[in-house]
């Protein structure tokens, strides 16, 4: 792998002398400017001039005129300035030609005009704009510009610009070239990576440029990689790749690479209110980087031991597979002949070989398409078809020419061979068909064309080894064991989930339960009679409704709490409980109702409450025993 | 004790009688060693004999290999012998057979695409999913299915004993519960397919294709050589078929017809 070195910038050079331009830090550099004149640094001035322009009419008043103005009148290398020729209400005036700057090329860049009122007189302005670009550091002199327009001469003066060293572009990033390797073959075809490392985004930028000759460019991406610490600070990584294929042999260059971007800068000049009201602002720099040149030595593919079908593909091919449709043929009936051949390197130069002449067939022009792979063509799969027909009856067997290649991984010429192909060709097209395909035969199979029947044997490799002999038994599907095996495991969840839901269910009626319950009952029974002899009817309540949800819990399952007076009639007389027994638990349940709100509280209503309280209770005992 | 005497007539006859084992039990493992090794021995000779191009002498001796036990190499062979003699529809038969034993195996499907290009007719082939399915047999589909069924149902039962090892086997759960739902119909389709297919070739050109199962009953059409049927019913010496391609049926004798199981 090789890369140039760190880029130079594109316009390098000595920093001018107090231009105050500074460089550098973890933001983009503010551009300099110290051609801000004395009347843009504050807006006051401008106030004042505008109060008198208004206080004393006709004194701003424009007269006829023609001036140059520079902006920005310092600049720093690789940066432009713009030189405005404006004539006022001249009329319209043609672009002047510049004279010549030798060390500082101008272009025109385009007129304007410009219409001011100034105390409610209308003024006219002309401006011709022109691009200055200095090649190298220090003055440049403008000298006086002399026009005549209307019969009247008119000249600006002289100005000056100055150009200094200005920032240090690789604080922004640089430009690299990374190429596989330097040394060519003709026709290779490899992939160059632009990229740029950078610390700072640019807002703009277009593709770089590659300076290319006697290479041709193929397909390209951009894309970016991991940032990369070098010498201490991150880079972010933009990468550019191209395909590209050596044309012409010899030493060549390949670079510089030209990357042109626009960066924004915040400014340091004070604007004045008229160009940003609200203060401060950025402004735009074209910054262009550059890499290095890296030198390259092509050869062409040695002509030593060079194969006869050589025809200029460079690359690592493979190919991939050969048919032939149909197999079984008359004299002069076309056969399509497809190979799929891919690799890795410059597939144009890839033909197909044709079939020499006396083989007994005849080529006709084939087809061939490409399907890539890879984002840059490189890599893919193209595919042959040719119509061949066969000139001559009998087993013929059909071998093309090997595709030859030049592997520059490995210096040497491959040769591609594909399989040679048995064709039986009858010698009329209603002669009886014969076994055969498409298949791969050896040379000493086919030397000598017998009949087509025991052609057969030698085409169709035969099994050499046995194999382990079995009988052919039905399928597990049909057997039923297989049903058994299937049926296993959900009897066998079943029966798991079966278990555990009946344990769970023995857990919740089990013996302790049931025991616990009995004893809750016995002791609320037992209290319903204190409580009412001696008439305290919150206890003796209490007591009765305890009493009457334990025994409906164990007559009919679940917790005690949660029977109401509906399952007198929805499940105790269903099952049989008496019509009297059903009339005593009404009672009861409506009795504990009332007792929320006026409970009874005579002792010998409570002494009879208890009474029926035990009689409901033995009915639903005896209901349960039933069950 | 006198562990010399001589046996008495009853110890006489129990030690002619071990003896008479042992020996015969030697021969018999002699002889089946040579069994053993004869399979082999006829294999090569019958790829010998045909190597020299004489497909009959080959199938003779492939023949010769005990026709209960095969294998995709022997029916492969014996696909090429019958090629060779011009058996059409024996050498479909055979390496049908032989590609139900090594689905995968490229030569045999290339000799397949072969033998039925060579065939005359309207020619059945296996539809892109039934390619695709029959790239295993039905056994190694129901084994996966089955496997995976298994294993669906063994984490189910790990997940019953208790919310930890529920929460542990939760993804493996759904990912072999997924498993064995897909295994099972690819399985399923896989079988219904190779149901499909037609398991009766006719190895006879010409055969007659009858309205009923009878030597006497018309015509309803002929069958080429090599023609691969639907079995629709099947009665003592007869098979009721039906031509995929044209949906004709008929009755044809179990004589002109060979049937690939289905395996």
């Amino acid at each position: 792998m090789v890369s140039s070195d760190r880029s130079r910038t594109a316009l390098a050079g000595a920093r001018g002398a107090g231009e105050g331009r500074a460089a550098g830090g973890p933001v983009p550099p503010a551009c300099p400017r110290a051609r801000a004149t004395r009347f843009e640094r504050s807006s006051a001035p401008l106030w004042v001039a505008l109060v008198f322009a208004l206080l004393l009419p006709g004194w701003a008043q424009a007269a006829p005129g023609f001036r140059a103005e520079l902006e920005p009148d310092s600049v720093g290398a690789g940066e432009q300035a713009t030189l405005k020729l404006i004539f006022t209400d001249l009329g319209d005036v043609p672009p002047p030609t510049l004279p010549e700057l030798p060390e500082c090329p101008a272009s025109f860049a385009g007129s304007g005009r410009q219409v001011s009122i100034v105390n409610f007189e209308r003024s006219s302005a002309i401006i011709h704009q022109y691009l200055l670009q200095p090649k190298s550091t220090g003055v440049v002199d403008i000298p006086a510009l002399t026009v005549e327009v209307g019969g009247q001469r008119y000249t600006s003066d002289p100005l000056k610009l100055r150009v200094g060293q200005g920032f240090d572009q690789g604080q922004l990033g640089f430009l690299k070239l990374v190429v596989p390797k330097t040394e060519f073959y003709v026709g290779e075809t490899v992939p160059v990576e632009v990229r740029f490392y950078f610390k700072h985004a640019p807002a703009r930028q277009n593709p770089p440029k590659l300076k290319m000759e006697g290479f041709t460019k193929g397909k390209d991406y951009s894309d970016h990689l991991p940032p990369e610490t070098l010498g201490g600070e991150v880079y972010s990584v933009y990468r550019h790749v191209l395909a590209l294929t050596a044309a012409k042999a010899g030493d060549l260059e390949l670079g510089p690479a030209e990357f042109e971007t626009l960066y924004l800068f915040q400014s340091r000049r004070r604007r004045s209110i008229f160009e940003d009201p609200f203060g401060g602002g950025n402004e735009q720099r074209q910054i262009n980087f550059s890499s290095e040149v890296v030198k390259l030595r092509v050869s062409p593919p040695p002509r030593v031991n060079q194969p006869s079908g050589f025809t200029g593909a460079v690359g690592r091919f493979s190919l991939d597979a050969i048919t032939a449709s149909p197999t079984n043929v008359a004299v002069g009936d076309p056969i399509t002949v497809r190979l799929t051949v891919r690799g890795r390197g410059n597939f144009a130069g890839l033909t197909l070989p044709e079939v020499p002449a006396g083989s007994g067939f005849q080529s006709y022009p084939g087809t061939n398409a490409f399907e890539e792979t890879d984002v840059l063509g490189i890599e893919g799969v193209k595919q042959f078809e040719q119509v061949i027909v066969p000139e001559r009856a009998g087993v013929q067997r059909l071998r093309l020419p090997p595709f030859v290649a030049w592997n520059p991984e490995a210096k040497r010429y491959d040769q591609l061979e594909p399989r040679a192909i048995a064709v039986n060709v009858r010698s009329s097209a209603t002669a009886q068909a014969q076994p055969l395909g498409n298949v791969p035969v050896a040379d000493h199979q086919l030397g000598k064309p017998s009949a087509p029947v025991a052609a057969a044997a030698e085409v169709m490799p035969v099994k050499s080894n046995l194999g382990t002999l079995r009988a052919f038994t039905p399928v597990w599907v049909e057997r039923p064991w297989f049903l058994a095996v299937l049926l296993g495991p959900p009897t066998l969840y079943g029966g798991v989930a079966l278990g555990q839901r009946l344990r769970q269910r023995a857990r919740e009626r089990g013996p302790d339960v049931r025991g616990q319950r009995e004893g809750a009952l016995a002791a609320a029974l037992a209290q319903l009679g204190p409580h009412a002899t001696a008439g305290r009817a919150p206890e003796f309540f209490l007591a009765l409704n305890q009493a009457l949800q334990e025994q409906l819990a164990l007559t009919l399952g679940g917790a005690p709490g949660t029977f109401t007076e509906d399952v007198v009639a929805a499940r105790l007389v269903p099952r049989g409980l008496a019509a009297e027994e059903a009339t005593r638990l009404h009672t009861l349940f409506e009795t504990l109702a009332q007792a929320r709100y006026s409970p009874i509280t005579s002792q010998t209503a409570l002494v009879a409450l208890a009474e029926s309280a035990r009689a409901a209770v033995a009915a639903l005992r005896a209901l349960e025993a039933q069950r | 004790m006198n562990v010399r005497a001589l046996p008495q007539g009853g110890s006489c006859a129990r030690v002619v009688r071990r003896w008479l084992g042992l020996i015969l039990l030697l021969v018999s493992g002699g002889w089946s060693g040579a069994q053993a090794a004869a399979p082999a021995e006829h294999f090569e000779n019958g790829n010998t004999q045909l190597a020299k191009g004489q497909p009959a002498e080959a199938l003779a001796a492939y023949g010769q290999i005990a026709p209960a036990a095969t294998s995709a190499a022997l029916e492969f062979n014996r696909g090429l012998a019958h090629g060779q003699l011009g058996q059409l529809g024996q050498a479909l038969a055979r390496l049908r057979r032989a590609e139900r034993l090594a689905p995968r195996d490229r030569e045999v499907d290339l000799a397949l695409r072969q033998i039925r290009a060579r065939i005359t007719g309207l020619g059945w082939a296996p539809s892109p999913l039934g390619r695709l399915l029959g790239r295993l047999t039905l056994n190694e589909w129901a084994g996966l299915a089955g496997l995976s069924w298994w294993a669906w149902f063994g984490l189910l039962l790990v997940a019953r004993t208790g919310s930890e090892a529920r929460q542990l086997v939760r993804g493996y759960t759904v990912t072999f519960g997924g498993l064995a739902i897909g295994f099972g119909t690819l399985l399923g389709l896989a079988w219904w397919l190779r149901v499909q297919e037609p398991a009766v070739i006719v190895t006879q050109a010409n055969a007659a294709v009858r309205i009923s199962p009878l030597d006497e009953a018309k015509i309803a059409f002929t069958a080429h050589d090599g023609a691969e049927l639907q079995l629709a019913e099947e009665r003592p010496g007869w098979l009721r078929i039906e031509e995929p391609s044209s949906g004709r049926s008929g009755w044809v004798s179990t004589k002109f017809v060979v049937r690939v199981p289905v395996r």
